[in-house]
């Protein structure tokens, strides 16, 4: 009796988890798993990462959103202005919110002071909506074309690498 | 023949649940994220400092992010993994963290199918019905499927209470010292867990241990795997903060404190699969206290009762209560004693602000779901072990 027992509540569930598995739990988990395998950053930041791993000295110090910045750590050898673990870093917050001013300033001059501020030397832009403090922002990437503070360095698809000047 | 044909039917549930895992993170890898690896939480620092010990063989002692000024507390253990691995397969890094994440997920399959397996009794049915449990919490999930030093700690902790559960004490010192070095959140479960499982299972046997003098009644691979993890985490600590920090208040994260929100948890048993799991831990009472004191059993019956009525009421300090009680129920017992002190133990940390610190709650429903997950294992093998006692009586 106990080996027929045993052979129906395994083959129960075996079925249960092959109907729920196929009919819904994959749909659900594999929905509620998407927005944290997603990549953010585009292509043409990836390749301009990579283009600056190649042509610009490793730990140099960029500024970017945050997910570029970590991006740019683990693709270009840099160090960022901004990232995660915040909660080890120093001024976090204040960093946070320099950062995101420095991208949606209303003036070059208030952005390069920024990023001089902070010795940033490389800016990566990009025209997509961006996470450079708190909460995804439109940048104010016209303050990146005032070559008095800016120049361009290299631009891949709609990445640009800025230098500070 | 039956016996070939129901060990293929466990294997095949396995097989079912196993794929079930991989599939998710295969879709996750390579049609989610497509492109590029994922760059979403912080997975690309992770990256980074994995590629800083492959570059230089050492360890990324500063911060790359915020400036790269302030010296890293982040501990070793995923990125030398990663860095490892690259070296030895002869894989760039993002194949590698791609690999890794693959691995990962059978290997968290493996651990909790392990530990489900040795708590219910060597029930393999319920080692394979935790396997597809853990996978489908989105707790669990989210987290355990990371590629960063999180989705290690949930499977270490799994791995580590497995071997705990065995009494292998060099296994479960070994997975102690990775836990250290991997992941704090997974490392203070796993060390609350011993702590109330130490406590709970020698209470009574530490004065006859005196007595004799002897240490053959203490069962040492908890108390070794605890030692073995706190010493390894305050080497590193000391380490990184030198003895100026023994308290832990120089640390930024403790001036930086992030609070956690405090979780109901009625909604959160109310959904599958922690209700599975939560169904598993009243059956555990009723299916295996049997041969217990009426004083053990009738611990059991209101631990679960209090339970119930805590979860609905809400009160935490009820629901602490109850967890008390059942640990007292199942002190005489090995594996079921261990299960009941892991859900108690992460429950106490996911209602941590009950107790006055309110930090980083919902961070321990990862492994809260992971104890439940193994309970709902055991719901499997308990209801097998009834439906068995009620037909032989017959």
């Amino acid at each position: 009796m106990e080996e027929k027992i045993a052979l129906a509540a395994t083959a129960i569930v075996l079925m249960a988890i092959a109907f729920y598995g196929a009919t819904t739990g994959f749909d659900v988990m594999s929905n509620t798993l998407a927005p944290w395998y997603d990549p953010v950053v585009k292509l043409d930041e990836v390749a301009l990462a990579e283009w600056s791993n190649e042509n610009i000295p490793h730990n140099t110090l960029f500024a970017g959103d945050l997910f570029a910045c970590e991006m740019l750590t683990a693709t270009a050898r840099a160090i960022c202005t901004v990232g995660g673990a915040w909660e080890l870093a120093d001024n976090a917050n204040t960093r946070f919110f320099e950062n995101e001013k420095a991208f949606t300033a209303n003036s070059s001059k208030e952005s390069w002071e920024i990023f001089k501020k902070y010795r940033a030397t490389y800016v990566l832009v990009h025209p997509r909506q961006a996470f450079y403090g708190y909460g995804y922002k439109q940048p104010h990437n016209e303050n990146f074309e005032e070559k008095k503070y800016f120049e361009l360095v290299k631009q891949i698809g709609q990445a640009k690498l800025y230098q500070v000047l | 023949m039956g016996k070939k044909i129901l060990l293929l039917l466990q294997a095949a549930c396995l097989l079912a649940a196993l794929s079930f895992g991989f599939a998710l993170v295969w879709n996750g890898l390579f049609n989610d994220a497509g492109y590029y690896t994922p760059t979403f939480d912080n997975a690309m620092l992770w990256a980074a400092r994995a590629r800083i010990i492959g570059d230089t063989g050492h360890y990324a002692e500063m911060e790359i992010v915020f400036g790269g000024i302030t010296k890293t507390y982040h501990v070793p253990f995923w990125p030398s993994l990663v860095a490892g691995f690259s070296a030895l397969a002869g894989l760039n890094l993002y194949w590698s963290i791609r690999a890794i994440a693959l691995l990962q997920v059978l290997f968290l399959g493996g651990a909790v199918y392990l530990l489900a397996k040795k708590v219910s009794g060597g029930n393999k049915l319920a080692g394979a019905a935790a396997v597809f449990l853990a996978y489908n919490s989105p707790n669990l999930m989210t987290w355990g499927t990371r590629t960063t030093p999180i989705s290690w700690g949930v499977l270490l902790l799994a791995f580590g209470l497995w071997a705990v559960a065995e009494k292998k004490k060099e296994i479960a010192g070994v997975a102690a010292i990775a836990l250290a070095l991997d992941h704090q959140p997974s490392l203070l479960v796993f060390v609350v867990t011993l702590l109330l499982f130490v406590i709970a299972s020698n209470f009574s046997k530490a004065e006859q241990a005196l007595k004799k003098k002897s240490l053959k009644e203490i069962d040492l691979a908890p108390i070794v795997a605890g030692i073995v993890a706190f010493v390894a985490y305050m080497a590193w600590h000391i380490r990184q903060t030198g003895f100026s920090c023994l308290n832990f208040k120089c640390l930024p994260q403790a001036s930086a404190r992030e609070f956690g929100r405090s979780i109901e948890l009625t909604p959160f048993l109310a959904k599958f699969p922690s209700v599975i799991g939560a169904l598993g831990v009243v059956l555990l009472v009723f299916a295996t206290l049997g041969k217990e004191s009426k004083e053990k059993q009738a611990c059991g019956i209101a631990g679960v009762l209090a339970a119930a009525v805590g979860v609905f009421l809400p009160s935490t300090p009820l629901l602490l209560a109850a967890l008390l009680l059942l640990i007292y129920a199942f002190s005489a017992m090995h594996e079921e004693l261990l299960l009941t002190c892991f859900v108690a133990g992460a429950l106490l940390l996911v209602k941590n602000d009950a107790l006055g610190f309110g930090v980083f709650t919902e961070r321990f429903l990862t492994h809260f779901d992971e104890a439940l997950a193994v309970a709902g294992g055991c719901l499997v093998a308990c209801a097998i072990s009834m439906l068995n006692n009620v037909f032989s009586k017959k």
